[in-house]
């Protein structure tokens, strides 16, 4: 039972997140377009449910604070005030608080500490002060005052609103042993008739009566505070025959409407809908759609709608209620069923077992392939398909668009330039590039930093832009891709660039280099990586206290990622991250070496080609030179035996060897192994600590022969070709 | 009954209802048909139902259409109860005293 609670609160807890990430979207867009209906509606909404949800777990003080602004809102939404800068930013900073609320009571099992009450009352002062009333005990006392004239009033109303009640009996009511005269006794007593009508114009001549038939109708108004339902009931016995059209006080229109909008949201028909919030009886629909079955086989078709409206059974405005409660219920259906939330746990498993069977199906098709089989052949084949797109689907239902991510920088770009005084427009591309979750969570807080970094350090101030000749708003972009098994996540700002001269000087006095050495500007660039390195001239609150890069590149390379910079002083810094696809699973290319096997992932090839005798250079030093002529490139190669130290065996010329061109970040390099044997799929095993020095590989995986290949880490491996290579050259 | 024309008719009908209707049917229309003078005195009557009250009805726009005249007299109590339930004293506008 506490356990479903629990439940249901976190449940609560990731539905108001998500709300709230809502309202800030739509908060932020009111900034730039204050009349967009819709964006007003939605922070409504989420004010709106959050409030209603906490309501039923018991959350008061997140109800009461909710409301505030939840009235604020609705006054918004009825044009009695139009949304400002102010308002938008004491809304922004309602949200901030009713995640913390949200937060806390479900954390502290509803107590909250004084200091949130505090922060509450303040928030609902300010949000007090829009709608114009200073003081919420004034105007609550008056309010009630109102509250009980109106509530006079309605009484005076509704006693001359009454229901009317048409009855026409049926021939055989009498014959059946009823009489109208009880029906009309029994209505007196759930409700007084305030006046009666018999009708009695049907009543033939005393030559043509039938005494045993009934001709009565009546007209009846009724004051009662039954339903609808309830009055019909009156009538159960006679239905059948009977011609009753009950229709409701004037008054009770409206309370329809609020009916019809508190119903939970199910998708309905519309007369299901009517039925429930006691517009329509059960007898009323079923009569309304047989003719509306009737109507259509004689080709007029009608919605339920219009034939209850035509029969005067329902009232024009409540139908329009319900079809418009129909309506939203359909869409927010609609956007639910596209969604299944899906504990993670479940995901990874799912994922696990993937892995192990790639892992199984490998070796499956193995042993197929060495039995000479044809048959089995072909069914391990189509086996290993369907294990391939398994593969892929599983792990694309851990993929998700980094736009979230993204967006989430929307609000920070707009607080930090609002408290530094910069003018900042944040652009976004690429959004709907897709990532593993994990990775997503991971990259957020590293984000975060260098989007910071960029809003304090890059961007200059209007009046300094102005001078440099630049627009006056600074412009900071978040851009996404992919590329070749990578995604490739980029800030961009076009503030000032980094400052070489500073960044040396700062080295210098932090010793991470030395007098005299001569850096590269890529190397200078790279120095804002080095732990305890800042530039700032003064801490502030933003970024800069000198820890923060090498923490970034440091979780990035723990995401098996890479990160760079790019900057040009006066014209703005580019930071490109570079990140795995996914974390599990990649498409490998074996090659051997001598009888090991490795595994390079295959999205980074670009080709294999033969390294025949002939195209060996020899080096300066009488050696094998370190490089390939592919095609009138200069390919930097990689030669995998002497990388891992392989000892030099006696008749090695003989074997022919291979070239495998990677490339990683624009970079390419050969890696010369012995054989090439093929794609597989490759689940990838984490290496224990033990093997982290290693350089140039990246994990494990089991192959279908169950023989253990090494994951070559290219990033690791081109990087080394190229310093190598600039070694040789210096 | 009678078959003078002219002369009087009074009915005294003890119960009105559905089990009584096709008996007071026939005697109201051969008491029309006879009569120019019709009265119904209705203090027999303990009780009555809407087939009682239809052939009221009934009787009263026949005379009022063959232009005789037609008087429902001394109500009883069970009559007095459903003309007023149905809002009908004034439909047959015959004056309405309480007997005892």
């Amino acid at each position: 039972m506490s356990n479903d609670l629990d439940a249901a609160k976190q449940g609560f807890l990731v539905e108001s997140e998500e709300l709230l990430t809502a309202m800030e979207d739509a908060l932020l867009h009111l900034e730039t377009s204050p009349d967009d209906m819709e964006a007003i509606n939605a922070v409504f909404r989420a004010a709106h449910t959050i409030k209603g949800t906490s309501g039923i777990f018991g959350f008061d003080d997140v109800v009461s604070f909710t409301h505030v602004a939840e009235s604020l809102l609705d006054k918004i939404r009825d044009n009695e005030i139009s949304i400002d800068k102010k308002i938008i930013e004491a809304l922004l900073k309602s949200g901030d608080h009713i995640s913390d609320l949200v937060n806390e009571v479900i954390a502290k099992d509803n107590v909250l500490s004084p200091d949130f009450l505090l922060t509450s009352d303040e928030l609902i002062v300010q949000l007090n002060s829009f709608m114009h009333t200073p003081l919420t005990e004034v105007v609550s006392a008056v309010s009630s005052e109102s509250v009980i004239e109106t509530l006079a009033n309605e009484e005076v109303i509704s006693s001359t609103n009454n229901w009317h009640i048409s009855l026409r009996f049926g021939v055989d009511v009498l014959k059946q042993g009823m009489d109208p005269k009880s029906f009309i006794k029994y209505l007196q007593q759930i409700g007084s008739i305030i006046s009666l009508s018999v009708l009695p114009d049907k009543i033939p001549s005393l030559e043509d009566i039938d005494p045993e038939a009934c001709y009565l109708g009546f007209e009846i108004d009724l004051q009662s505070d039954s339903n609808k339902e309830e009055i019909e009931s009156v009538f159960e016995f006679v239905q059948e025959d009977c011609d009753i059209r009950i229709v409701p006080p004037h008054s009770a229109i409206s309370s329809y409407i609020e009916l019809i909008q508190e119903l939970p949201e199910e998708d309905e028909l519309l007369g299901e809908l009517l039925v429930k919030s006691q517009v329509l009886t059960h007898k009323e629909l079923n009569n309304a759609l047989s003719k509306q079955q009737l109507n259509s086989s004689a080709g007029d078709g009608k919605s339920i709608g219009e034939i209850l409206v035509d029969q005067g059974v329902v009232a024009q405005e409540v139908v329009g209620a319900a079809v418009e409660k129909q309506q939203k219920v359909r869409t927010k259906k609609s956007a639910e069923s596209r969604i299944v939330r899906v504990n993670s746990d479940k995901l990874d498993e799912l994922i696990n077992m993937v892995g192990e069977l790639v892992i199984a199906s490998a070796s499956a098709s193995l042993l197929a392939n060495k039995s000479n089989h044809t048959e089995l052949e072909e069914a391990s084949g189509i086996v290993d398909d369907l294990v391939d797109s398994i593969r892929n689907n599983a792990l694309s239902l851990r993929m998700v668009p980094i736009g979230e991510t993204f967006h989430r920088f929307q609000r920070v770009v707009r607080d930090v330039s609002g408290q530094l005084e910069k003018s900042i427009e944040l652009v976004i591309t690429g959004a709907e590039t897709e990532l593993d979750k994990m990775v997503v969570e991971k990259i957020g807080d590293p984000l975060m930093h260098l989007v910071r970094n960029s809003l304090d350090h890059g961007l200059e101030i209007p009046e300094q832009r102005i001078a440099a000749g630049k627009e006056p708003q600074g412009k900071i972009h978040l851009n996404a891709y992919h590329d070749s098994g990578s995604i490739v996540i980029e800030i961009i700002d076009d503030g000032k660039g980094l400052n070489k001269k500073q960044l040396l000087t700062k080295a210098l006095e932090k010793n991470i280099i030395e007098e005299g050495q001569v850096l590269s500007d890529d190397e200078i660039n790279q120095l804002i990586f080095h732990p305890g390195f800042s530039t700032a001239d003064s801490v502030s609150n933003i970024s800069g206290r000198g820890v923060g890069m090498d923490v970034v590149k440091r979780n990035i390379l723990s995401l098996r990622g890479s990160i760079e910079l790019e900057s040009e002083e006066g014209a703005g810094t580019v930071v490109r991250i570079r990140l795995p696809l996914t974390l599990a699973i990649i498409d490998g290319f074996q090659v051997g070496v001598r009888d090991d096997s490795y595994v390079v992932p295959l999205d980074m090839v670009i080709e294999c080609v033969e390294y025949a005798d002939i195209d060996k250079i020899t080096g300066n030093n009488g050696r094998e030179s370190n490089y390939f002529n592919l095609r009138g490139e200069v390919l930097p190669l990689v030669k995998l035996k002497d990388h891992f130290n392989y000892l030099p065996v006696e008749n090695e010329q003989n074997t022919r060897a291979n070239i495998v061109v990677v490339h990683y970040a624009g970079r390419k390099a050969g890696l010369v192994v012995d054989q090439l044997m093929g794609e597989f799929q490759t689940v990838i095993k984490p290496l224990g600590k033990l093997f982290s020095e290693i350089r140039g590989i990246g994990g494990s995986t089991i192959l279908g022969s169950g023989d253990v290949a090494l994951i070559l880490d290219v990033q690791q491996l081109v990087q080394d070709a190229a310093d190598h290579e600039l070694k040789q050259v210096s | 009954m009678s078959t003078d024309n002219i002369k009087l008719a009074v009915l005294k009908p003890e119960n009105m209802t559905i089990y009584e209707a096709m008996d007071l049917q026939a005697l109201f229309s051969a008491t029309l048909a006879a009569h120019k003078q019709i009265e119904v005195n209705l203090s027999d009557v303990v009780e009555i139902d809407c087939a009682g009250l239809q052939l009221m009805v009934s009787l009263k726009n026949d005379a009022i259409k063959q232009k005789k005249s037609m008087a429902f007299t001394a109500h009883s109590r069970e009559v007095i109860e459903l003309l007023d339930l149905f809002n009908m004293t004034q439909f047959f506008g015959d004056p309405v005293i309480l007997g005892k």
